[in-house]
Parts: structure tokens; sequence; C-alpha cells
């Protein structure tokens, strides 16, 4: 290459280089085109003696240009089928004018720089005489061609090119064969052709983009519309599925990356989004009818559109509960009786649920909100069936799967998990405070009555309650756990005292000490009773030993969970029996004498009335006592005689005496005792928060005293007003001056 | 002896000797039945102190009460000097 400057005659210099181009345009005999040779005319061109020619090269290599895309667009015009003439040709063009820019790297950096130069683009924005403003030759060749081939056969020959490009996009819509890349190469003609400029999409997007928008909405608005009338709604949402998974195919095909969401949501506002209230309406049937696989598509078509979703979650919820409270219904009166198959039943339909979440609706969170959401509704229910206070029947269930000798016939492993699973209802229940109260009800008779199943079963259960509701719900219950390791404690330390102070009777003794303000026992005050004197002494011994032991402590005894195992005498075999200490007291009666009085039996006992008749009852029953009528009413004058004939295949026999039935007197008290605490709980919680907020009025203490308890319950409005007014009675807060409705805390 | 025991269990509950013990402390408004607020099982490690006044209260509770400065060493309930009984 050689730098120095030539005297030139431009018109022959730019002959020889025309030459050139025409070869390069044509892609004819282009191997004897030298690109360096060209590169070198530039130069010597644009840097004669005396005068360079930069400009007017500049002009004339546009005039070329000019002339090649009108011959073009003539050429592209003589055929029926423009489109894939069009892109042969633009591909041509396309790299034509790539090598001519490089070729002209030197013009370029001339004309560009003097645009860029101070005032020059002012004064002379245009090259030379031309109207052509100073850019590339690479941008140039850009607007000749849009303006010479482009926009003539836009504006003269009613858009021909275009018109075919959406036409051949229909068939393809249509699903006929079509040269797809043909139409791709016209498409992206439009970024390239603007890719030098400021709007380097604009071209594409007034030629292309919006038109074809306009038609994906003309076509998909008539298509949704003749396939609704014709097709099911399940065929009308596969349909819907398949386009537009083709129109994303499409998109990648024909559209720049810029407008793909653009066209697709044009296609889902008419295929979804205009008939969703179909879709939604059609989905109660599918859910009903668990027709999985239409709502999988229902689902992943209508979360596509804002709010689609919606009416879909209220359906779902809606059925869930439905079905829900018809479960609870055909239950009936049964649930009272055996909680099992409310529990169960619940359960399988909750996993039912959770399970379509995660197969039909992608795991989707408002999904299982909706599921949380019913069963909240389910278990809360009380309307549908009185039977189903959902508290207490899940409180007996645990029971029933605590107990041991239960007739379940369930492994423990199979009751692990059941009492696993019942704390996801567990979980929805609003009054958690009383299914706390039932449940320490039960736990208590189970280990009085040492009816549990294993240590090891009640410690999960008590630990699941507290992951799941803390520790503060637990801490009561724990305490009888504690009582029972005193206890056993305690029962050595007797033993090992009666020895050394050699107060052994022979009696197999042993204890229970309950806590008082740790067990739910109702009454402090137990029923009146004499215990049998051969007894008596062990309860001496204890208490001088307990009051040895602990200061100022009282002890009370609860007779009426006390036990009895006994040898009988009397009879051929000699039995074991295990009873209650009220029906010991009873037989032992009648190591006196063969026949009593009630009357006289009460004396002894000292037990009162109603008790007595029941425990004489089940003595009854249990045919170790006779009437003098079977079946005769027994009343105060009824005489009992030892049945000296009892006989029994076992010798070891425990004689049910009903006691750890539990009766309706003991759940209206437990509902009191739940009542006595929630007011305490909800004074507390207006304590504590008058005195961090000083002044409150009666609607925002309210809202807060329901904020802070309803972890533990639902507290009903009337019941805080009743506390408030209580508070204000003891003068922990008061009115404020002036304003009626506004309270104060009182320091 | 027609029936002769064997073996027998017995339940007793305990509480603290007093008139009610199911009352609430002065302090703490928890029931002398269970613990102080600071305990967590009711109990000899928990205890109730009487003053020469009469006034029960649990032992840490009144502790915690005359530790403070207000106090000036009374019983909250009738702001006498407090003293245990003995």
């Amino acid at each position: 290459m050689s730098l120095r400057r030539k005297r030139i005659d431009f018109n022959v210099a730019f002959d020889e280089f025309k030459r050139d181009l025409v070869k390069m345009f044509d892609f004819t005999g282009t191997s004897s085109v030298s690109g360096m040779g060209m590169y070198q005319l530039v130069y010597d061109i644009c840097n004669s003696v005396p005068k360079p020619f930069s400009e007017r090269l500049y002009c004339a290599i546009a005039d070329f240009l000019c002339e090649y895309a009108t011959g073009v667009r003539q050429a592209i015009l003589s055929q029926e089928e423009v489109v894939p003439v069009y892109a042969m040709y633009w591909k041509k063009y396309y790299i034509a004018t790539s090598y001519l820019n490089a070729i002209c790297e030197y013009l370029n950096g001339l004309i560009v720089k003097q645009r860029k130069g101070p005032g020059i683009s002012e004064k002379r924005p245009f090259v030379g005489q031309s109207n052509y403003p100073r850019q590339d030759v690479q941008a140039l060749a850009n607007q000749i061609w849009r303006e010479h081939v482009v926009m003539e056969i836009k504006h003269r020959k009613q858009n021909r090119l275009m018109y075919q490009v959406f036409e051949t996009i229909r068939q393809d819509r249509e699903g006929q064969q079509v040269n797809a890349s043909v139409v791709q190469d016209t498409i992206f003609s439009l970024v390239s052709l603007n890719s030098k400029t400021d709007q380097p999409l604009e071209l594409y997007i007034d030629e292309f983009e919006t038109p074809y928008i306009n038609q994906t909405k003309a076509y998909y608005k008539a298509e949704s519309k003749i396939k609704l009338s014709n097709c099911t709604i399940s065929q009308y949402i596969k349909s819907a599925i398949d386009r537009l998974a083709q129109e994303g195919a499409r998109n990648s095909r024909y559209c720049h990356p810029t407008s793909h969401a653009r066209v697709i949501q044009e296609c889902e506002t008419q295929y979804i989004a205009e008939h969703q209230k179909n879709i939604q309406s059609e989905f109660e049937k599918m859910i009903a009818n668990e027709k999985a696989d239409d709502c999988t598509m229902a689902y992943s078509l209508l979360t596509r559109i804002e709010n689609g979703l919606v009416p879909l979650l209220i359906t779902f919820e809606k059925h869930i509960t439905t079905v829900g409270r018809d479960i609870i219904l055909g239950l009936g009166a049964s649930i009272s009786k055996d909680p099992r198959e409310y529990v169960e039943k619940l359960i399988e339909l909750h996993a039912k649920y959770l399970l379509m979440c995660a197969k039909v609706f992608t795991n989707d969170a408002a999904f299982v909100a909706a599921v949380d959401k019913a069963f909240r509704t389910i278990v809360n229910d009380t309307a549908t069936n009185v039977a189903a206070r959902s508290p207490e029947v899940m409180a007996r269930y645990t029971d029933t799967m605590l107990r041991k000798k239960q007739k379940t016939g369930l492994s423990e492993s199979e009751i692990e998990d059941r009492l696993t699973r019942v704390i996801i209802l567990f979980k929805y229940i609003d009054d958690k405070d009383l299914f706390q109260k039932f449940y320490s009800r039960f736990l208590a008779k189970r280990l009085i009555f040492d009816a549990s199943l294993s240590a090891e079963a009640e410690a999960n259960m008590i630990s699941r309650l507290k992951s799941a509701c803390g520790v503060e719900y637990t801490s009561k219950l724990q305490r009888m756990f504690t009582d029972m390791t005193i206890s056993s404690d305690l029962n050595a330390g007797f033993k090992d005292w009666l020895q050394s102070n050699d107060l052994s009777n022979g009696l197999d003794f042993s204890i229970l000490v309950l806590t008082a303000g740790s067990w739910p026992v109702n009454s402090t005050q137990p029923l009146e009773f004499q215990c049998p004197d051969e007894l008596e002494k062990s309860i001496t011994n204890f208490t001088d030993f307990y009051d040895k032991r602990h200061n100022g402590r009282k002890l009370t005894w609860f007779w009426h969970w006390c036990r009895a195992d006994v040898r009988v005498n009397y009879l051929d075999k000699r039995y074991e029996l295990s009873l209650s200490l009220y029906q010991f007291a009873v037989l032992a009666v009648f190591n006196a004498g063969d026949s009593y009085t009630v009357t006289e039996i009460r004396e002894q006992t000292k037990l009162v009335e109603l008790e007595l008749i029941r425990v004489v009852k089940s003595l009854v029953e249990a045919n170790l006592l006779t009437l003098p009528e079977p079946s005769a009413t027994i009343t105060l004058s009824t005489v009992l005689k030892l049945n000296m004939s009892f006989s029994n295949k076992r010798t070891k026999l425990k004689i049910s005496g009903g006691l750890q039935a539990d009766t309706p007197q003991e759940t209206t008290a437990t509902l009191k005792a739940v009542d006595e605490d929630r007011r305490l709980c909800i004074q507390a919680s207006i304590v504590r928060i008058m005195k961090s907020r000083r002044a409150l009025s009666h609607m925002q203490l309210v809202q807060e005293v329901i904020d802070q308890c309803k972890t533990r319950f639902s507290p009903s409005v009337p019941m805080i007003k009743k506390c408030i007014e209580q508070l204000l009675d003891k003068q922990y807060i008061e009115r404020a001056e002036n304003s009626l409705d506004r309270y104060v805390y009182v320091t | 002896m027609k029936v002769k025991v064997k073996r027998w269990h017995t339940v007793a509950i305990w509480q603290w000797d007093m008139e009610d013990s199911t009352d609430l402390c002065g302090i703490c408004h928890g029931p002398f039945d269970s613990c102080c607020p600071d305990c967590r099982i009711p109990g000899d490690n928990c205890p109730l102190l009487w003053g020469k006044c009469t006034h029960c209260f649990h032992l840490h509770c009144i502790n915690k009460w005359i530790e403070t400065n207000d106090s000036e060493g009374t019983c909250p309930m009738d702001r006498q000097i407090f003293e245990a009984a003995t």
C-alpha cells in the first residue's frame, strides 16, 4: 500500500472502482476483485492532488447503489412471489455492502469525522451537493435500500412484499408448508436496515410488528370464537394451549426477541382473557368430577393472565368446604361416640387436596392457601353438625390412640403416624385452648389410671403440640409428667421409710401425689368417704412421711380415683379382683356378714347415695352381689347378698366401675373452666396493652386484644367488653375525660 | 376375712396448707397453687411466705418486691413494714 498522494483523474479512477463494484454486487467474477486494490483506490481518490475527491466519491457510490437498488426492485416485482426474491437479493446486498463498507473505511473516516468536527454538521450536514447525511457507507447503503426497495414497494405497489409476508405466516398458522426462512430473512432485514440509526427497531416495528400484532389479534379473535361454539371447554383449553405453544415457536422463527412477549400477550388476551369466564365456570365441574388433566390445563392457561386464577381459587375452596361439610353432616351423632371417622376422613380429604395441589396446580402457594382456608372453615364449623366440636373430638381422638389395650388393632408405628397427621388438622382449630383443656383432662386420666400406651408415645405427642403451638402451650401438660416422676421417687422413699421405722404391714401401697395447680381436677373437695380400717394405717403412715419430707403442704385424698387389688377367699376358686376403692369398701362390708341393706352399707362407707348406688350397681352387674329379684331397682332399702356361687373362667378379673368414662357434667365443667381461663387471658392482655399504650379507643383496644389472643382462641367481642368493664370496676383502667369510648391506664 | 387387700393404689393432691390455696398471690396474680412467674414447677423450690400482717405471697414475688426501691420494705397490701411470720 502506498500512502503517497497522486494526481488522479476522478472519472478514470471511479470507472475502475465501479467495474469491481459491479462484480461484487452481481457475485460474478469476484475472484478477480482485489479488496486491497479497491482500498488503495479509495485512498488515492481521497488524497488526490491538488484537490481530494472524497465527497465526490461518496456521492458516486451513492448513485451506484441507487441504480443497483432500483434494478433489484424491478427484478423483485417482476415475480409473482416476491418474498423469496427479496430475501435472495437482500442477502447478496447485505454481504456486498458490508464488504464495500470495509473497503471504504478510509472514506468513512473522512466523511464521518467531518460530521463530528466543530460546527460542521450545522453548516454542512449533508455530503457535497447531495442530501445524504454524514454517515458511513453501510448506513448509506441501508438508507438507499430502505427508500428504493422497501418504501417504494410499500407505497407504489400496495405493500406487496409485507402483504405476502403476512399471508405466508397465515398459511403457517393454518398448518400449511411454507418457506419460513425467506420470510424470516425478509423480516430481519427490517431490523438490519435500521441498525445504524438512532431508532434501530423503528422500521421493524412500523412495517412488521404493529401490523402483525393486529393481525394476530384478529386471527385469534375469530378462531377462539369458532372453537368455543364448536368444542367442549376441555377441547377449547387444549387447543388454546397448543396455539400458545405454536405461537411461541413461531415467535422465535419470525420475530425479534423484543416482540415475543407482546405477541404472546395478544394471543392470551384473545384466547384466554376474552373467554376466561367460560373456562372458570366450567372449572367447578372439572373439580367435582376430578378431571385432573382438564384442571391442570385450565390452571396453566389461566395462570398466564392477570387475576385469571382468582375465580378458580374461590371455586376450589368452596368445593373443598362443601365436600368437608358433607362428610361432617354424614357422620351425624356418631362423632360423639367415636371420633375416629371424623378425624381420619378429614385427614384423608386434606391429603387428597394437598396431593391435588402438588399434581395439578404445581404446588401454587395460592392453591395451598385455598386448601388451608377451606379446612379452617370445615374444622371450625359447628353449625353443620353440633357433634362436630373439633377441639373436643380431636382431643378424644388422640386419647383413643394413646390408650393401651385399644380395640383399633393398630401397630405402634401406625398410631404414631396417625398422631402426626392429626396435628395437620389441629393447626386449623381456632379454639386451641379448648383442645388443650380436653387433652389435659384425657392425659390426666391416662396417667392416673395407668392407661397410657407408652411414655414414649405420650412424650412424642407433647413435642408435636409444642412445635405447633410453642412451649407455653404444653408447659402445664408437662408438669403432670413431672408429678409422675416425683411420685415414683416418693413411693420408693416411702417403702424405705416404712422398713427403717418397722412399720411394714405386708400391704403393697403405692401413691400418686398430684400438684393441685398442675392437674385439671375440677373440685378439690372430693366426695365424703370412710376409708376401710385396714387401709387407714397406710394413709396415716404416708401422711406422717410426707409431712416430714415437705413443709407446709396439705394432702387431700382422691378416693374416687384409688384402686385396690384383692384376693377373694369365700368362693371355690381363689379369684383376684381389681376394684375401685369404692367397690372394695362396699365388698369389705360383707366381711362381717352375708346380707346388708344399702342404708347399712352407707352407714359404714359414708358414701353419698348417688355414688353408692352406682357402685352397688356395678358390683351387681359383675355378679358379685345379688339382688332379691333380678333387675329390681336399687334403693336405700334394697337388701343385697354376697353371691356365694360366683364363677368365672378366669381367676384375675378387673371389675369395671364406669369411672373412666367421661360424664356430660365433666364436659360442661371443662367448658366452664375454659371460659374462665379465657376471661383471665383477655384481662391480662388488656392490662398489658394498656400499660404499654397508655390510652386507646375502644375499637383499637378490642382489635389488639383479638390479635394477641388469636393464637389460642378467637375471643368474642361481648366477652372482651365484659372484661373491660371488670377492669374498669377494679380501676386498672378508667374512661378518658370528655370521651366515652376511650380508656386510659391507671398507674 | 372374705376379701383381703393385696395391693392398693391411691391418688392424692397436695396444696399449700392454707385456707384457700386457689387464692391469688397479690403480687403476680397467679394462684398460690401455681408457682411464681419465674418458676416452672410448683413445689418446695417456689414456696410461700406469710408476713406478720397475715398476708401471703410467693416467696420469690415478695423478695423481688422488697428488693425494689419503691417498696421501702413494706407489704404491698397494707403498706406496713413487711416481716416474715415465724
